[in-house]
């Protein structure tokens, strides 16, 4: 016997609005179906059945407020089995009241396809609760680190030792292009970042973190600049604030992201790129959408865009305004997003729809092994082309790979740890499971982690980049920031 | 007001005077008599030539009309009765839908054997029955059934100018039926008809149909009520789809609406189990269903003779409302 109550459905309310009674005793439920609706001040809810069964008491007759716990109704397996005796009197109490107004059958239909809708609703909406942006804990970093600069009046620097003098932090080995200009209050610059010539910042805050490559020629002016560690920024890039400067305009991109050559962001509202996601060659952000006036009835939008995690939008898409873009998903290259994306679909065309509700299939975890494998047999390949020697074991788990220079190195693939003797000189391990304190001898892939720690050599940097371009990232790099420090060719 | 038996017998006698080598065989069917249900009335004044009468001897007028389709003529043999069809079988199946093969070159056969099925008059267990079901997915036999909604004189005539063998089912109790024109709103729903020679016709309410009721022959009338039924008692909207052509048959009116509503049921004269239903709901599973489709069928068992237990065997409108609400509530996981 299944006892359904009146939910609680926040802390300050104690009595609720019910406001639908969708069955009737003696109704057939199923599991999921909606039985009740109760409403607070905010917000409209269904109460549903917890399991197939029989509606066999209704305790309430009409919409009315109730207070949090009352019983509403008694549902049962089967249609007969006996109920206890003081609920059968509290409802006969109740019964002598009107009875409840009959349903037909197309009621009983409505009710079950809106159960069903708000059912995908709900689920919908618990995969992609979107933090606001000053909640990111890398956003609320990064602010953290530039508020710690003096604010004083915004100056333009032109090289690493023109921003540092202004009081501004540049960090080491940043590379910093011919002709750039930045102009900002607070700027900060991770280590090891790169700003190609010809590029023009400007903005009240900048926040550029290591190894991120920023292309020549591009410009970016807006109100706020966060970018993450390890993020690519193409070639002539265009960030603006066409639409309107406002306290909303801002591009926020976390680490290992992609904003490829010729993309425009436009930042008249928030730009939020979550970490690893990426906007291809060419396509384009909208933050505003007016032209004719709205005097003539037209309208206008004027909406933050949102990249989930991991999400990408291809060659010359355009985002529109107010839209997001769930995580994982693809939109396949020119397609125009009107409508948020669901999360992990492959969506396109003009305008978009979901064209496959799963981008992606399944992989077993055993599954991730036999890739990897497949990866180090290409590797081998790719090895022989700059002129090493490759022996690649029977379950292709092992690579021993002859340098040109005379060395010998392996490449292991382990599930899990072995022992501290698998970590040595001129091996590198990639480790599947687990992890490992440096130091540590050799060089070492995590894939739990996926960070790379040990040793940085030639090969073990033509393999974090061969990986790379199977996806596989290891923080914090969304490019190449070794191709220099790989393999000559030969 | 035209009835169906009227126009089967207007459309008898336009095809009979358009096409000298249509021939009609029955028993009884010389005027003043006309046929055991009239729809031979007047042929045998008109066409005194063409017109023959037999003796009781189904077998025999089929072979005859077997011959006859093979001479360039274009037979219509009725079997008065369609409970007597099952003495034609052999005749019909194993000689009229496998001779054009013999001859080494395809031969036509245009054998039209037509006779009305039907039960709800109280003429007992062997003069009821919807036999119909025998003759279905018999390769190379067309079968098609009358129904108000399409001009069944146009039908018969259709039948009759087709080149293979037929077996053209009417109805006992659709004689009497006013026919339902083009124009006409049936209870305020509007008709859709398809552009094949034998058409299926689709019933609306221009709503998005909660359920799908399809059936044909006499079963017509029974789903329009259920409809109208469903409509005014439990708001459901139904879409009527009603097939002509039975075997084979096409899916496209039926899948049309079932894309809406995703909801079905299936309607028939005929005994439940192995029926013309279990062929629509096989051709239609690829289709998605938000409910198991329901059938509705008489009973298994011969037809009573008692007016009153004959009701009870045979399907009614309240059965086809009740399969409706059923798939209403119910669900398919």
């Amino acid at each position: 016997m299944n006892e359904v109550k009146v939910p609680r459905i926040n802390a300050n309310e104690d009595e609720v609005f019910l406001s639908d009674i969708l069955v009737r005793e003696g109704d057939r439920v199923t599991e999921g179906q909606e039985l009740f609706s109760v409403e607070t001040t905010k917000s409209t809810i269904s109460v549903n059945a917890e399991q197939d069964g029989y509606v066999r008491r209704i305790l309430v007759t009409q919409t009315e407020m109730v207070d949090v716990g009352k019983l509403l109704c008694i549902l049962t397996e089967s249609p007969d089995e006996p109920l206890d005796a003081d609920l059968a009197q509290e409802s006969a109490a109740a019964e002598s009241v009107q009875d409840a107004p009959k349903m037909t059958a197309k009621q009983r239909l409505l009710a079950k396809k809106k159960a069903a809708k708000s059912r995908t609703a709900a689920d919908a909406v618990e995969e992609e609760t979107w933090v606001p942006s000053e909640e990111l804990p890398w956003v609320a970093e990064a602010r953290e680190t530039l508020s710690k600069q003096d604010v004083s009046g915004a100056c333009s620097v032109f090289s690493e030792e023109d921003a540092r003098q202004q009081g501004f932090v540049v960090g080491e080995q940043v590379r910093w292009g011919s002709g750039v200009s930045i102009k900002a209050r607070r700027l900060w610059i991770g280590e090891g970042a790169v700003i190609g010539s010809d590029t023009i910042i400007d903005a009240d805050a900048v926040y550029i973190g290591a190894y991120t490559k920023i292309g020549k020629r591009s410009e970016m002016i807006t109100r706020e600049i966060i970018i993450g560690d390890g993020v690519v920024v193409g070639q002539e890039v265009l960030v603006d604030i066409a639409g309107g400067l406002s306290s909303e305009s801002r591009l926020l991109v976390g680490n290992g992201c992609l904003i490829a050559s010729r993309a425009m962001v436009n930042t008249c509202r928030e730009v939020v790129m979550e970490p690893e996601s990426a906007l291809s060659p060419g396509a384009m952000v909208f933050t505003h959408r007016f032209w004719q006036s709205v005097l003539d009835g037209y309208s206008t939008r004027f909406s933050s865009v949102r990249i989930g995690h991991r999400a990408w939008a291809g060659a010359g898409c355009q985002i529109l305004p107010g839209t997001k873009i769930g995580i994982g998903s693809i939109v396949i290259s020119n397609s125009t997003v009107t409508d948020n994306v669901p999360a992990g679909c492959l969506f396109g065309g003009i305008p978009g729809k979901v064209l496959r509700e799963n981008a992606a299939c399944e992989i077993a975890p055993a599954e991730r092994v036999n890739i990897l494998a497949d990866q180090l047999d290409g590797f081998s390949q790719l090895l022989s082309f700059k002129g090493c020697a490759t022996e690649l074991a029977a379950d292709r788990k092992s690579l021993t790979v002859g340098l040109p220079d005379g060395d010998t190195y392996t490449i292991e693939l382990l599930e899990t740890e072995k022992t501290d003797a698998t970590f040595r000189d001129k091996r590198i391990v990639l480790l599947l499971e687990g992890t490992v304190e440096e130091p540590v001898q050799g060089s070492v892939f995590l894939f739990e982690s996926m960070t790379f720690i040990g040793e940085t050599t030639p090969l073990s940097a033509e393999l974090r980049n061969y990986l790379r371009r199977q996806g596989i990232r290891f923080h914090p790099f969304a490019w190449d920031s070794s191709y220099k420090k790989g393999l000559p060719d030969a | 007001m035209k009835r169906v038996l009227d126009s089967l017998n207007e459309g008898f006698h336009r095809v009979m005077k358009e096409r000298p080598e249509v021939v009609v065989i029955g028993q009884d069917i010389l005027d003043p008599y006309g046929g055991a249900f009239k729809v031979t009335r007047g042929l045998s004044t008109d066409y005194p030539e063409r017109v023959i009468t037999s003796p009781i001897s189904e077998a025999g007028i089929t072979g005859v009309g077997i011959g006859l389709a093979l001479q360039k003529f274009r037979p219509v043999v009725e079997v008065m009765f369609g409970d007597f069809t099952t003495l034609i079988v052999d005749q019909l199946i194993n000689h009229g839908t496998k001779i054009y093969a013999m001859y080494g070159q395809r031969v036509p056969l245009p054998l039209t054997v037509r006779t009305p099925m039907g039960a709800r008059r109280g003429y007992g267990p062997t003069h009821s029955q919807s036999l119909e079901r025998l003759f279905m997915g018999v390769p190379g036999l067309n079968v098609v059934a009358v129904s108000p909604l399409v001009d069944p004189g146009e039908l018969l005539t259709q039948v009759i100018l087709s080149d293979g063998p037929s077996l053209f089912v009417e109805n006992k109790t659709l004689y009497s039926h006013p026919l339902w024109s083009e124009e006409s709103s049936i209870q305020g729903m509007k008709v859709t008809r398809s552009e094949d020679t034998f058409p299926s016709c689709t019933l609306s309410y221009g709503e998005e149909p909660d359920v799908t009721l399809v059936t044909y022959g006499g079963m017509t009338p029974i789903c329009l009520k259920a409809a109208a039924r469903l409509r005014e008692e439990e708001e459901l909207i139904c879409d009527v789809v009603i097939l002509h052509e039975i075997s084979p048959f096409k899916v496209d009116a039926i899948g049309a609406s079932l894309r809406k509503s995703r909801r079905m049921v299936v309607a028939e004269e005929g005994t439940y189990s192995w029926g013309w239903g279990a062929e629509v709901i096989a051709r239609l599973s690829e289709y998605r269903f938000d409910a198991p489709p329901v059938r509705v069928a008489a009973r298994e068992v011969p037809i009573p003779a008692a007016r009153s237990m004959e009701d009870e065997v045979l399907p009614q409108v309240r059965d086809v409302v009740a399969a409706a609400i059923q798939t209403v509530d119910s669900d398919l996981r």
